[in-house]
């Protein structure tokens, strides 16, 4: 009965959390965006991550986990230790850098390929639009091999996390997808 | 042996795989109409509530069984900075369905060139195409025959003497397509697993088409049209053989 009564509370409530991982080269902005996302002011200078940071945010009715994962070469072999029971990726390029545009494209695709994310949607963030010289949406997708996505749902954003834009048109469609995929 | 059978077993009971891509401008529901397909046709579904759908920046995969096929609908973006990104699809579509809205008449001249664009590119010979005219439920929305007009969507020839030319050019095609028949068993003697897409071009084989007045907001419309152009595409092995499943 109880449980009855809980299920429909959390039915009512929505109160699943949703796993977020953002992940991408170093020096793309993961940091900055996802303190962004939590409180919506500019943020100031961060440091490179090692290791990880977490947040809990609130919106929308939904409750998201979101996992900012340090981008170093020499980090990202842990990445895979928070696969499971991802619902959405993040992958933020530096969409200025277009020189390693190459390596973030097999860092993607190589990701992409382990069984335990094949069901998370793929949200990308074509990050520094501020910066002179950055690539737009469709030269970033074509440049990181999204259009060879076939089984996947995914979709492409520009951003700039420094100056807040874009980031939240991006994660409105990651909630439509994921309560579209729950309701 | 065992493999034998199941192999056997396999080939019984698998179901054609079947990609379809969606296509059209910006803001002419292609995504609304995906969600309402997986509401016709994938029961168990969940759609995104239709007044929330944002622009799509990519792409949306809708899966489900249909006469008996699966199918995949692969939606595309539809905005100018993303339509470079179609053709990356081409190759590996079945069938097309063209999106329209059927009540944005200034924008009919940028939606002809698209789907000219479309039909003319080599990767999609021989593709049946489904066009939705779309939000058929605006009172501003034109008509059937004034959208046929103007895109040339069915043959004139289909039109109007439906029944009588066909039986006239159905046998001349026969015969032609005999010819071919022996030409393409060569090459598929000499080439087991390479068929060449240009070959079967060069056959000159017709493209199914249909335009199909639709509003993807009632519902109405779709589910006909949809289910022709999953026919015309099993109808048409040539062109699953010749893409294979993925």
């Amino acid at each position: 009965m109880g449980l009855i009564f809980s299920r429909m509370f959390s039915t009512l409530f929505g109160s699943k959390e949703v796993r977020i991982l953002i992940l991408g080269l170093d020096n793309a902005g993961k940091t900055t965006i996802l303190y962004r996302l939590q409180v919506d002011e500019p943020i100031g200078q961060t440091v490179p991550t090692i290791g990880f940071n977490m947040e809990t945010l609130q919106y929308k009715n939904i409750k998201f986990q979101v996992w900012d994962l340090g981008g170093q070469t020499s980090i990202r072999p842990y990445w895979r230790c928070y696969y499971p029971n991802t619902d959405a990726i993040i992958f933020v390029v530096d969409s200025a850098d277009t020189e390693r545009l190459s390596i973030a494209r097999q860092e993607l695709m190589s990701m992409l390929e382990e069984e335990e994310l094949k069901d998370a949607i793929l949200l990308v963030f074509a990050n520094k639009q501020d910066m002179k010289g950055a690539l737009p949406a469709a030269g970033v997708s074509e440049h990181l091999g999204l259009t060879t996505i076939k089984n996947r749902q995914w979709s492409i954003q520009e951003t700039s996390a420094t100056k807040g834009r874009g980031l939240f048109e991006g994660f409105d469609w990651l909630v439509t997808c994921i309560k579209g995929g729950q309701a | 042996m065992f493999s034998l059978l199941s192999g056997f077993f396999k080939w019984l009971f698998s179901k054609t795989e079947v990609q379809i891509l969606i296509i059209g401008l910006d803001h002419a529901g292609k995504t609304t109409l995906l969600e309402q397909m997986k509401g016709i046709f994938h029961k168990s579904a969940n759609q995104i509530p239709l007044d929330k759908i944002p622009p799509t920046v990519g792409l949306n995969i809708g899966r489900m069984d249909i006469n008996n096929c699966r199918v995949i609908f692969w939606d595309l973006g539809g905005q100018i900075a993303l339509r470079s990104i179609w053709d990356k699809y081409y190759s590996e579509a079945h069938g097309l369905i063209f999106v329209l809205d059927s009540a944005d008449t200034d924008r009919f001249e940028e939606a002809k060139a698209a789907m000219e664009s479309l039909v003319d590119h080599p990767e999609l010979t021989g593709v049946p195409l489904l066009v939705c005219a779309n939000k058929q439920d605006l009172p501003t929305a034109k008509e059937f025959e004034d959208i046929d007009a103007y895109f040339q969507i069915t043959d004139d020839a289909a039109k109007h003497a439906a029944s009588s030319a066909a039986k006239n050019s159905g046998s001349s095609h026969t015969s032609a397509s005999n010819a071919e028949a022996g030409a393409l068993l060569d090459v598929v003697d000499t080439h087991p697993l390479g068929i060449d897409s240009h070959h079967r071009s060069a056959t000159g084989k017709r493209r199914e088409r249909r335009l199909q007045p639709v509003s993807a907001l009632t519902c109405s419309g779709i589910e006909v049209g949809i289910r022709w152009l999953i026919d015309a595409v099993i109808s048409n092995p040539d062109v699953i053989r010749a893409r294979g499943p993925h």
